[in-house]
């Protein structure tokens, strides 16, 4: 037994130990505070500190799925990010197909580092830019509708709807660049062989695009996918946060801001770190539970999965 | 085959070791509990002497004698590191006063100031047996008495009542009774507190201020009542007041932030009572102001504001950048703007001095009545378990409270950093007899080793920030509050529901009912008064789902709290 071992393992032992940094990494800063998620059946004392303090079973869950806003905040979520998905997903890989087709080197490397900008930019820095820009007095937008209307224009900021649309193309604006690095890599990849061959039968560009690229984009298009399905109950915090205010709020209340005045913020009364826990620990469960059937469902459609 | 073995090899290890980690946690929680124990052995010790002779440790002199120490007293003192405003705490030359007067040697543990909250609670979880003998910083109240209740602080009641020497003497000019707002739910005070009474902040909570050449401009009187309030705008939008031949004044506007304290606050009170929390009192029994029919018709007010273009819609939205871009060109464009002061201007634009206090305004049933947030103490200093000397840390707090010292942590060494006023100068707030009595030379906000920066208890009365004398700057902000603050001072209702401090039961009621409610208030007020909720059609429905979101037991809380502190 050990001898096999020995011969299976020693041979390999420098690549074994390049292998222990991130496994201990994920140990030390993924599982070990995993333990703290007891707090989400507890009633937190801080003398007693997070091991100390009494159990009381289901007690915060039951409180958060009776409180007045459960359904607020769960539909809110979900529609922010289902929007997310449906608007922001498409667009790198769209953009990483056609950034593939450049033949011109230089103009290519232009495009990719403009739109890898914006993924820089802070969030606070960003809606500080959208509040500025779409001001109806001082702002772009104001100025701009002074020529065609009169008096003051909308305030988008006012409008419920609105706030989702900008919440979600600015977000589209900011992350496409970025997120198309993935693809573009995978493209890299596609054997330029594929590519002469169709181009001697007669194939087009587009063609090409469609028959080949597309077909080899496809299996990391639908990791990707699984992998944002996962986090389908995560909304931003910053963001929403920031952009919120009272007239926008009965669409922009999310878990996590919620979970941030419940759990930090609380004004009188002081801070319900067990309830803001067992908030969070109820999302990350259906967020599990997208994740393993969207991949059960992959893996019996396309074959492809991510374990 | 190989790579499955590698991968259940792998999380076999993983699970091993994630079995050691929580082992490993159990153990040291255990030892944090067998040494959080509170630490009462000092309390009895002293208990046992003889109980008529104060300070009881031989080493002190009676208070108010100084030195307070006969021998040096040594003292770790917490305090949070820069970029505090203090360049070094030991060689600080408050310091050397205090260490000079006191016969104390001053030993600083520097807590980095972002995460000095966070710090201190490490180290109460962790046993608090790392805790220097005192800390000074700002304190909550609910933290103070959970960890004063495990043990970590010395309760100070029996100090106080006979150690205070400082303390009383310069408590005679100030009218709080400040120990009632540091007192824990069980009757213990765990902290020594700072106060500075300020008149000007009694009174900012609720405020509207209005850009008066508007008013010459058009020949019109300052408004008294809500209606002259409509007028008035009404004015503004129409008559062109800034004369320049357009259509572009603003009757009244705010931002996100201070919109729902300072227009709400200002605006709702000639209805009803309208507290910071919306808590109205009547005979003893709490209620609350949203869900009134006097609310409902401050609504229908605000909502004509709204309506006819006279409250920017923009004021719920917009934040404090923008407003300042609006409010700041020239001429004039903005007729009243709900906030405290016009500090926000920029510092060479006249306007500063040319936004003037609306007084209180008379609600349509005759109600008129301006609402005060008297100013409360802060807890600045405890005493932690850890100190072997418990009294001497006492009497260098009381020290601390000293008048010529209280003053020395704010504006420095009299005659050097400020100076007695001569006769001829006068301060903003002369005319309602606060004469001058500081005028400050050494500039605030910069890094200096003088002062503690308002770090310490001090006791501030009223006199001082009121009496300083007025710059020389004509377009200090402050000129126009001194000019019309005493419109408020008349109407003022000195009698809210304020400071309450609830218990650990009333506490979670609140912590999970109340920002939920406030939430739903604002959103409420502004959705009814901007018209996307109707105030006939809508408003059962609105009082309705206070029932569901549980009003009763929060009010109940409330009550109890109050009964509590007001025996």
């Amino acid at each position: 037994m050990l001898s096999n071992l020995k011969k299976k393992y020693y041979p390999y032992w420098q690549l074994y130990v390049f292998l222990l940094f991130p496994v201990l990494y994920i140990i030390i800063f993924r599982y070990v505070p995993m333990a703290g998620v007891q707090l989400a059946f507890k009633k937190f004392d801080i003398n007693k500190g997070i091991w100390g303090s009494p159990w009381i079973g289901f007690d915060n869950f039951v409180k958060f799925f009776n409180s007045y806003v459960f359904w607020r905040v769960i539909t809110n979520t979900l529609r922010l990010s289902a929007y997310s998905i449906a608007a922001a997903f498409p667009f790198p890989i769209v953009f990483a197909l056609a950034l593939n087709s450049v033949s011109n080197l230089r103009f290519k490397k232009m495009v990719q580092t403009i739109t890898y900008m914006p993924h820089f930019i802070s969030v606070v820095v960003i809606v500080g830019m959208l509040m500025q820009i779409f001001h109806p007095i001082v702002g772009l937008y104001g100025t701009f509708s002074k020529m065609f209307i009169e008096g003051m224009p909308r305030d988008i900021f006012a409008s419920p709807n609105a706030f989702t649309h900008l919440y979600i193309w600015s977000g589209v604006w900011q992350g496409f660049g970025w997120g198309s690095i993935i693809y573009l890599a995978t493209l890299t990849a596609v054997n330029p062989e594929l590519h002469e061959a169709a181009e001697i039968d007669g194939a087009n560009r587009f063609q090409r695009v469609i028959s080949i690229d597309l077909p080899a984009l496809l299996p990391t298009v639908i990791i990707m996918l699984i992998l944002r399905v996962g986090r389908l109950m995560n909304v931003g915090f910053e963001k929403v946060f920031l952009m919120q205010n009272s007239l926008n709020i009965r669409l922009s209340e999310v878990i996590s801001t919620f979970v941030y005045k419940q759990g930090l913020a609380a004004g009188i009364g002081g801070s319900n770190f067990a309830y803001a826990t067992a908030i969070g620990f109820f999302n990350s469960i259906i967020n599990l539970i997208f994740i393993v059937t969207v991949n059960k469902i992959s893996n019996k459609v396309s074959s492809t999965s991510l374990w | 085959m190989y790579k499955k073995k590698i991968l259940t090899t792998c999380s076999f290890i993983l699970c091993i070791v994630m079995v050691l980690l929580s082992l490993n946690g159990c153990k040291t929680a255990k030892d944090t509990e067998s040494t959080v124990k509170p630490d009462i052995g000092l309390e009895t010790a002293t208990q046992e002497k003889d109980a008529a002779e104060w300070p009881k440790d031989p080493n002190l002199n009676s208070p108010g004698v100084l030195p307070i120490c006969k021998n040096t007293v040594k003292l770790s003192v917490g305090v949070p590191s820069k970029p505090a405003l203090v360049e070094d705490w030991k060689t600080n030359l408050f310091t050397q006063e205090l260490e000079k007067r006191g016969n104390f040697d001053l030993e600083f543990v520097e807590y980095s100031a972002d995460e000095m909250e966070q710090k201190i609670e490490l180290q109460v979880m962790a046993g608090g047996s790392e805790l220097p003998d005192i800390i000074m910083g700002n304190f909550r109240l609910d933290r103070i008495t959970e960890y004063g209740q495990a043990g970590m602080f010395v309760p100070l009641n029996d100090y106080y009542d006979n150690l205070s020497h400082f303390i009383t003497l310069s408590m005679k000019n100030v009218d709080i009774d400040c120990l009632k707002y540091i007192t824990s739910y069980d009757g213990n005070i765990y902290g020594m507190y700072r106060i500075m009474v300020s008149l000007n902040n009694t009174y900012s909570g609720c405020r509207i201020l209005l850009y008066s050449p508007w008013l010459q401009n058009l020949g019109l009187e300052m408004p008294e009542t809500t209606d002259d309030f409509l007028n008035v705008l009404r004015a503004f939008k129409n008559n062109d007041p800034n004369k320049n031949g357009e259509k572009d004044e603003i009757p009244m506007m705010g931002f996100n932030d201070s919109m729902f304290s300072n227009y709400i606050r200002a605006m709702m009170t000639p209805f009803v009572y309208t507290q910071a929390n919306y808590w109205t009192i009547e005979n003893g029994k709490i209620g609350v102001a949203f869900n009134t029919e006097e609310w409902r018709e401050g609504l229908r007010y605000s909502k004509q504001l709204v309506t006819e273009g006279l409250l920017s819609p923009l004021s719920f939205t917009q934040d404090r950048a923008q407003l300042v871009a609006i409010a700041s060109k020239d001429p004039a464009t903005v007729g009243t703007i709900p906030h405290f002061s016009t500090s926000f201007l920029g510092a060479n634009d006249t306007k500063r001095v040319e936004y003037d206090i609306v007084p209180p305004l008379e609600g349509p049933t005759g109600r008129r009545e301006q609402i005060t947030s008297p100013t409360q103490p802060n807890i600045a200093m405890v005493i932690t378990k850890n100190c072997k000397t418990p009294e001497a840390a006492f009497m260098l707090g009381d020290l601390m409270c000293e008048e010529e010292l209280s003053i020395w942590q704010r504006w420095g060494r009299k005659g050097i950093d400020w100076k007695v006023p001569g006769p001829d100068e006068k301060s903003v707030y002369d005319h309602l007899g606060y004469k001058a009595i500081l005028n400050p030379i050494a500039a605030w906000g910069v890094l200096q080793n003088t002062w503690w920066a308002e770090l310490g208890p001090y006791i501030i009365d009223a006199r001082y920030p009121a009496g300083q004398v007025v710059s020389d700057n004509p377009l200090d902000h402050n000129i126009p509050i001194g000019r019309g603050i005493e419109s408020q001072i008349k109407y003022a209702n000195h009698n809210p529901v304020t400071g309450l401090i609830y218990n650990i039961e009333e506490q979670e009621v609140m912590s999970e009912l109340h920002s939920t409610i406030i939430t739903y208030v604002n959103e409420h007020f502004t959705r009814f008064i901007m018209g996307d909720l109707d105030l006939d059609k809508d408003w059962d429905h609105y009082l309705g789902e206070f029932n569901k979101m549980g009003l009763d037991k929060v009010i109940a809380a409330t009550q109890s709290a109050y009964d509590r502190m007001n025996k």
